[in-house]
């Protein structure tokens, strides 16, 4: 009995990997009739703006981007999602996460304006991401603050 | 019954909501930071196909087993997938049902869809398995 359902089950899951390796032929094969086809290797958004020759965002630390705060003098760009900014931001900050900025090209408002751009902290990347993207829209000085949320939240900083 | 038509609904409808989006698909499937960059591209191009075919297979008497074997190894990857990630502190939005923003929910969330999908695939395939179809 337990002979017969393992090779029910191994015949089953013969199938599954024959089903899964067409599958992914299938995929492959479509990809190459699409008109924007998916590179192979994959390469993430920085990497590909990185090809394209988009400048590098500059990196800044929190004593620059609390004195940047403080005086006003830049536009802070929250690079995470919606209900993360909701949960907590840099006070003025702007929403802009990459799932947004994907969409819609935000106003000419921040073209000409000093921004800085920062999502979690820690490793996250969609700062960097955000950050290329607006320098290739044309804003010409963006900054990434790579503390991010964490560690500015964690400074518990007020005016 | 209800419940195999519910999952091959789910599934059916995710492969065919992503199937426009490769793009996105394969963004989502990067920001888990576990594949390695050669695996993604493929991934991201078949999995939306993989989930039409098991969908579909689901509903025909003589495949339900091992559809349901498939939609079980399917969720147990995303469930691993999420929790990782979730262990990590990462923020991810998979485009599991390509670019319908209702669906992007946070690491938490999508954990929890896994977590339920996983239950639900279980379950199905023990049903079927025991009557044998």
């Amino acid at each position: 009995m337990g002979g017969v359902l393992h090779r029910i089950f191994f015949r089953d899951l013969a199938l599954v990997a024959l089903a899964f390796v067409l599958s992914l032929a299938a995929g492959i094969l479509a990809n190459r009739i699409r008109p924007d086809p998916l590179p192979f290797p994959y390469r993430d958004r920085a990497s590909r703006m990185k090809e394209e020759g988009v400048k590098e965002p500059a990196v800044i630390d929190m004593a620059a981007a609390e004195s940047a705060w403080r005086a006003g003098s830049a536009v802070f760009i929250d690079a995470r999602e919606s209900d993360f900014f909701e949960e907590g931001h840099i006070p003025g900050a702007v929403n802009l996460s990459i799932s947004a900025i994907k969409n819609t090209v935000p106003a000419g408002v921040f073209l000409g304006r000093p921004l800085i751009v920062y999502c979690s902290g820690g490793d996250c990347e969609d700062s960097g991401v955000v950050a290329r993207a607006l320098l290739k829209m044309g804003c010409r000085d963006v900054a990434v603050f790579a503390g991010g949320w964490e560690e500015w939240s964690a400074a518990g900083i007020s005016r | 019954m209800i419940a195999r038509i519910l999952l091959a609904l789910i599934l059916a409808s995710a492969g065919v909501l992503k199937l426009p989006d490769p793009s996105g698909v394969a963004e989502g499937m990067a920001a888990f930071r576990m594949l390695p960059a050669w695996a993604i591209a493929p991934l991201a191009l078949g999995i939306p196909v993989f989930e039409m075919l098991v969908g579909v297979f689901l509903l025909l008497k003589g495949f339900s087993r091992p559809a349901a074997l498939a939609a079980t190894g399917l969720s147990l990857a995303f469930v691993v997938l999420y929790a990782s990630a979730f262990a990590r502190g990462l923020d991810v939005r998979c485009s599991c049902f390509g670019a319908l923003e209702i669906f992007r929910v946070t690491t938490a969330g999508g954990l929890a869809r896994a977590v339920v999908l996983l239950g639900l695939s279980a379950w199905v395939y023990w049903r079927v398995s025991r009557r044998g179809a």
